[in-house]
């Protein structure tokens, strides 16, 4: 070429000629002309730049061109490529960038062509980043700018954004591998460092609006749900439900994204309950106790309106996470196990609940209301430890209900009971269901009297009498005190006695008068008035009906009555709102120096006044037995652990044993650790001798010697010749051996059978009749173990063969005492014995396949049943509903393919047709159908008429 | 009880009368021994009742000042620890029998020169627990007693552990009189309080640890430890 002749190219004179190849370039990328480069063009330019890299320096302007070639780039990407895609949107922005990119490749191609001398020779000695690359990069620094623009506005940056996003996700098939690199660790780090300014900036649910990479929720989650104006505690105060469930679908793809949302679920309930908590604390400091009731009462309402809502988010906007499910659990155990003013939270349920149970408690609410709030508290009731407790006021508050006839309604009663039931176990209801079947045959019961005097007027009392006769175990324990009664309520007793002893023999009531109540008539001057009082009230105004005044003492002596009774029963009667008798001196609280006289100047504009008497606070005595019955437990659930185990390690040993006892309340460590040195002391448990962390269960030997003796003695006490009771200590030994024994004989040991049945029934009959005798304590823990041993025994008899038999034994012994002292118990083992026999013939009627013989067998068994129920059961409601329940499901199966109903008719029409396959005589056959048609009457009304139309 | 161990004894001694009747037949040497024997019994003869011919608390109050010994003192637990004694406050003719003859002496002279011996014996870390959970069960002097009470552990304790861990026993007996939680000591809080004493820093209690199956007393104990240090 002509390069050696010619002077050196100067820099300007040689890029001029750069400048018109590249804006000929640069027009032919805009689409204006369609005419490619001519190779003759290429070479010049080509040429061009060899020459002006080969001159010898200084003239070599190969540092200057490779700066040129990016400034060139730079430019046109600011003059055209920026403007072009500044006023464009959205896709058409996107668009526009797709096609100014290609250009660019094909720019930065051409170009590169030209400088490919540059290229090969220059920057490969400098190894500076090849013309391409370097173009490339501009591009993208010019981009970057922009993103972070100053005077580019808020949308527009968001369209960027959005656009990066969109290239980032969706187009990068547009990029060379390369360039999409780069651009994509760019972006997010450009990305990650932008969105720590927008969480300062925007808010919360903005920003998760932006389809934001997993990466950047991970690394500012906690910030993210931190803050303050629009994280998640604020979502849930505002009830954000769309954004909360946003963040919900967000987090919970990221793995343990979900864990701070939980954690700050629960933060966040646990704060609005402890306000709660806190605004009944002060409301009861400020009121000083005025009205902490209520106070209480809109607690509970507030607890489960609390639950309510979160319960809500956790199912709609959590999609019942197990997670969020959690924290919404741990959050209501933490703040419903803490004590609300003096009160634990076990407390105010039970008087929450009794206040929806009881006339006139105070809210009117509609059946369902009623249902729906006693589920709820049964539902509150999973997240408290104590539900022992809950148990002992609940039942408080029921015997107070029930004996008071404040009860409201019959069903809400039963219907609470079948939640606690279902929640917490048929153990935990089995006394408050025994409160409510006593009450029934207490009805009963006295109407059983009302005939009695009737057909022996000669007892009558002369006055109208109603004894309420309680089984002991069921309810709540009662100071029985020996108030010398008036000799007209004597009487009464006396009659009453008279009339009990020729129901049963060995049994001994106890007359509780403090839950007795009276009405007399008051004879005043201006008119007679009625009046409602407790008894030891009516026994201090029946006083006066033969003296006109009396000394404080003098009817301290009379009634034989302690201080503290006395002064709250003449409070009630001289000071409070009706002064039935007049006090000396007429001051407002009673000193044993007063004397009293009947006021008959007294009058009141309603006939019939109720006189009420301030109950006692009984709150201390709830804890305390509940306390009590804790160390029982306790001690039962570590003998069991250690029999079954022989040798536990100490922590085991404690971990167990509050499993164990988790469902009813949560011991403490500390008495848990007592009761072992107790039994330690009583030899039910030793130490290891190599290791003191170990405990080893004593020897059986020592505890069959101690039941030994306890038989003889329940037998003493069973025969009636002996006033024996047991103490606590005692029944322990006895009842834990007798159990030991069974389990031991569950896993085959040899032990005499027949001495185990003898205690067995000693016991069942202990559990079913005679209780009075016992201590409370005792007959407490006997009846639950009663009847978990009772089920636990007959569901391994239910098995055997011989359950019908001990069964049929049972309830012959059973005839004469079940109606007074029916266990719950032992309906559903009646239920539960009735339908396996049931069970059974509905398979061998499958199996045999022989319909007619079903039929007949299942008449014969309702006839077997039904007679139990009318004669040992005295026709009870319970048990005949026991009956049909069972009778019902079982009738209901389908048998061999045919309904019951179908069978029924066929049988009918065997027995009615002419050579049917049994020759009965005709009463026979009427009979027959009698019952089939009784036995229908109850599972299925629609196959009736089809049989009464084959009669 | 007390009448059926008698006869038991009774049975026993005629027994080994004629144990030693046939032994002296057999050989010489066993002459010797019956002669050790007889001297054994003189002494217990000595301070036995003269009707019951048991060795009672009056018996062996005499035996103690015989011996210079206060008859509270811990030398005289140790023999009858030796004895294998059963009963508090009486030796049965086989435990003097028994200890004497572990002690090989029959004389008081001999005996009253064997009790530093004994006194080293007991001490020594095989034989002390032994020791120390005996001198419990000998204190409890009713039938089916488990439990000794608060005033009499204390006694005891310090008796039996006064001398190797006094400044323990001293806190505890002041905890124990202190304290309302427990009106009596059952045996396996008292093994333990020895356990606690040959385990446990003092007064630092740096290595006790609550979470252990130490006896509730002693957690007890500890607590009021560490709050009457603060």
């Amino acid at each position: 070429m002509n390069t050696f002749g010619k002077q050196c190219i100067m820099f300007d004179e040689g890029w001029s000629i750069m400048e018109t190849g590249i804006s000929k370039l640069k027009t032919i990328l805009d689409g204006n002309e369609e005419t490619s480069f001519k190779s003759e063009e290429y070479m010049v330019l080509y040429t061009n730049i060899y020459n002006m890299c080969v001159q010898k320096p200084p003239y070599e302007y190969s540092q200057e061109l490779y700066d040129k070639y990016q400034e060139c780039i730079k430019e046109y990407i600011r003059d055209r490529v920026l403007p072009s895609l500044g006023v464009k949107h959205n896709e058409f922005m996107l668009r526009e960038l797709v096609k100014r990119w290609s250009n660019h490749k094909v720019m930065v191609r051409w170009l590169s062509r030209f400088f490919h001398y540059l290229d090969r020779y220059f920057v490969t000695r400098r190894s500076l980043p090849s013309l391409k690359e370097a173009g490339l990069t501009c591009f993208r620094d010019l981009i970057n700018q922009e993103r972070e623009g100053e005077q580019i506005d808020r949308a527009l940056l968001k369209n960027v954004i959005d656009m990066f996003v969109e290239i980032g996700m969706g187009s990068m098939d547009y990029y060379e591998n390369d360039f999409q690199d780069a651009m994509l660790i760019d972006t997010s780090s450009y990305y990650s460092r932008k969105a720590s300014n927008w969480i300062v900036k925007d808010s919360c649910p903005d920003y998760m609006l932006k389809k934001v990479k997993n990466e950047l929720l991970v690394v500012h989650t906690n910030q993210l749900l931190e803050k303050e104006h629009s994280g998640i505690c604020i979502l849930l105060k505002n009830d954000k439900v769309d954004d909360i469930s946003r963040m919900y679908r967000l987090f919970h793809k990221i793995s343990k994204g979900l864990e701070p949302v939980a954690n700050m679920f629960k933060q966040h309930v646990s704060s609005e309950g402890m306000v709660l908590v806190q605004q009944v604390e002060d409301a009861v400091a400020n009121k000083a106790g005025n009205a902490a009731g209520a106070q209480e009462q809109s607690f509970v309402r507030k607890v489960i309106e609390l639950h309510d809502k979160y319960l809500a988010y956790v199912n709609n906007c959590f999609l019942n996470d197990t997670l969020i499910h959690k924290a919404l659990k741990e959050a209501f155990e933490g703040f419903c196990n803490k004590v609300v003013a003096g009160s634990s939270c076990a407390e105010l349920l039970a008087s929450y609940s009794d206040d929806i149970l009881k006339k006139g408690g105070s809210q009117k609410l509609s059946d369902e209301v009623i249902e729906e709030t006693l589920e709820k508290v049964v539902i509150l009731l999973a997240y408290i430890s104590e539900k022992d407790l809950f148990a002992e006021f609940y039942r408080k508050k029921l015997s107070r209900r029930l004996l008071f006839d404040r009860s409201a309604n019959d069903d809400h009663e039963r219907f609470i009971l079948t939640k606690l039931k279902q929640q917490c176990g048929a153990q935990f209801t089995s006394k408050m269901e025994g409160m409510i079947t006593d009450l029934t045959l207490a009805k009963e019961n006295q109407n059983h009297f009302q005939e009695y005097l009737s057909d022996n007027p000669s007892a009558n009392p002369g006055m109208d009498l109603t004894v309420t006769v309680l089984t002991t175990g069921f309810w709540p324990v009662y100071k029985s005190s020996d108030l010398r009664l008036p000799a007209e309520m004597v009487k009464c007793v006396e009659v009453f006695k008279e009339f009990y002893q020729t129901k049963t023999k060995s049994r001994k009531l106890t007359w509780i008068y403090s839950l007795g109540t009276c009405n007399i008539k008051g004879n005043f001057e201006q008119k007679p008035i009625e009046l409602v009082m407790g008894t030891y009230q009516a026994a201090v105004l029946l006083l006066f009906n033969d003296a006109d005044r009396l000394s404080y003492s003098d009817i301290k002596t009379q009634l034989n009555l302690a201080d503290e009774d006395l002064v709250r029963l003449l409070l009630s009667l001289s000071c409070a709102k009706y002064k039935i008798l007049n006090k000396t001196p007429n001051t407002r609280s009673v000193s044993p120096n007063d004397s009293f006289e009947f006021n008959s100047k007294f009058t009141d504009r309603m006939r019939r006044i109720k006189i009420p008497l301030p109950s006692v606070d009984e709150k201390k005595k709830v804890v305390e037995d509940v306390e009590k019955d804790r160390r029982y437990n306790i001690d039962a659930s570590l003998v069991r652990i250690m029999k079954s185990r022989k040798v536990l390690g100490y922590q085991q040993l404690v971990m167990e044993c509050v499993e164990q006892l988790s469902p009813l309340f949560k011991p403490d460590i500390k008495l848990i650790k007592k009761r072992i040195e107790d039994l330690i002391t009583r030899d039910y448990l030793e130490r290891d001798g190599e290791n003191p962390n170990l405990f080893k269960s004593t020897d059986l030997d020592l505890g069959w010697s101690f039941m030994q003796s306890g038989i003889a003695k329940l037998e003493n006490i069973l025969e009636g010749i002996e006033e024996t009771q047991f103490d606590g200590e005692e029944y322990m030994m006895l009842y834990t051996t007798m159990v030991l024994q069974i389990d031991q004989e569950r896993e085959g040991e040899q032990i005499d059978r027949a001495l185990l049945k003898n205690v067995i029934d000693i016991f069942v009959e202990i559990g079913m009749e005679s209780m009075d005798y016992y201590k409370n304590d005792f007959q407490d823990a006997m009846l639950i173990d009663t009847s978990a041993y009772y089920s636990r025994k007959a569901s391994n008899w239910i098995v055997e063969d011989s359950c019908p038999d001990y069964m049929l034994k049972c309830l012959r012994k059973e005839r004469e005492r079940v109606p007074h002292y029916l266990h719950s118990s032992s309906e559903k083992i009646l239920v539960k014995h009735v339908s396996s026999e049931a069970m059974v013939l509905v398979q061998q009627a499958e199996d045999a396949a022989y319909n007619k013989a079903f039929v007949k067998k299942m008449i014969e068994l309702h006839d077997k049943y039904f007679a139990y129920v009318i004669n040992c059961f005295f026709s009870n409601s319970l048990f005949h509903m026991a009956l049909m329940e069972v009778f019902e499901v079982f009738c209901n199966k389908v048998v061999a393919g045919s309904s019951t109903a179908e069978l029924l008719a066929s049988f009918c029409d065997d027995m009615l047709k002419k050579g049917g396959s049994e020759k009965l005589r005709d009463e026979v056959i009427e009979e027959t159908l009698d019952k089939v048609i009784f036995s229908n009457s109850f599972p299925f009304e629609v196959h009736v008429k089809r049989v009464v139309n084959c009669i | 009880m007390g009448r059926a161990s008698k006869r038991k004894s009774d049975f026993e001694s005629s027994a080994s009368a004629k144990n030693a009747r046939v032994d002296s037949v057999r050989s010489a040497s066993s002459k010797a021994v019956t002669k050790l024997q007889e001297r054994v019994d003189e002494l217990y003869n000595k301070y036995a009742n003269k009707t019951s011919e048991l060795m009672d608390p009056e018996g062996i109050e005499a035996l103690c000042s015989a011996l210079k010994v206060d008859h509270t003192d811990v030398r005289i637990l140790m023999l009858a620890w030796k004895m294998k004694a059963e009963k508090q406050g009486y030796f049965t003719k086989d435990e003097w029998r028994r200890g004497l003859k572990a002690l090989r002496v029959d004389t008081m002279n001999k005996l009253k020169k064997a009790l530093p011996e004994l006194e080293k014996e007991v001490l020594k870390s095989e034989n002390f627990e032994n020791f120390y959970n005996f001198s419990f069960r000998y204190c409890l002097t009713e039938e089916k007693q488990k439990c000794l009470d608060i005033e009499s552990t204390c006694l005891l304790i310090d008796l039996v552990l006064g001398s190797q861990y006094r400044p323990q026993v001293d806190s505890f007996t002041e905890f124990l009189k202190i304290q309302s939680d427990y009106k009596v000591m059952n045996m396996d809080q008292w093994t333990n309080f020895l356990r606690f004493c040959q385990e446990i820093s003092f007064p630092d209690l740096q290595n006790y640890d609550t979470c252990q199956a130490w006896p509730l007393i002693l957690d007890n104990f500890v607590e009021w430890m560490k709050e009457k240090k603060m």
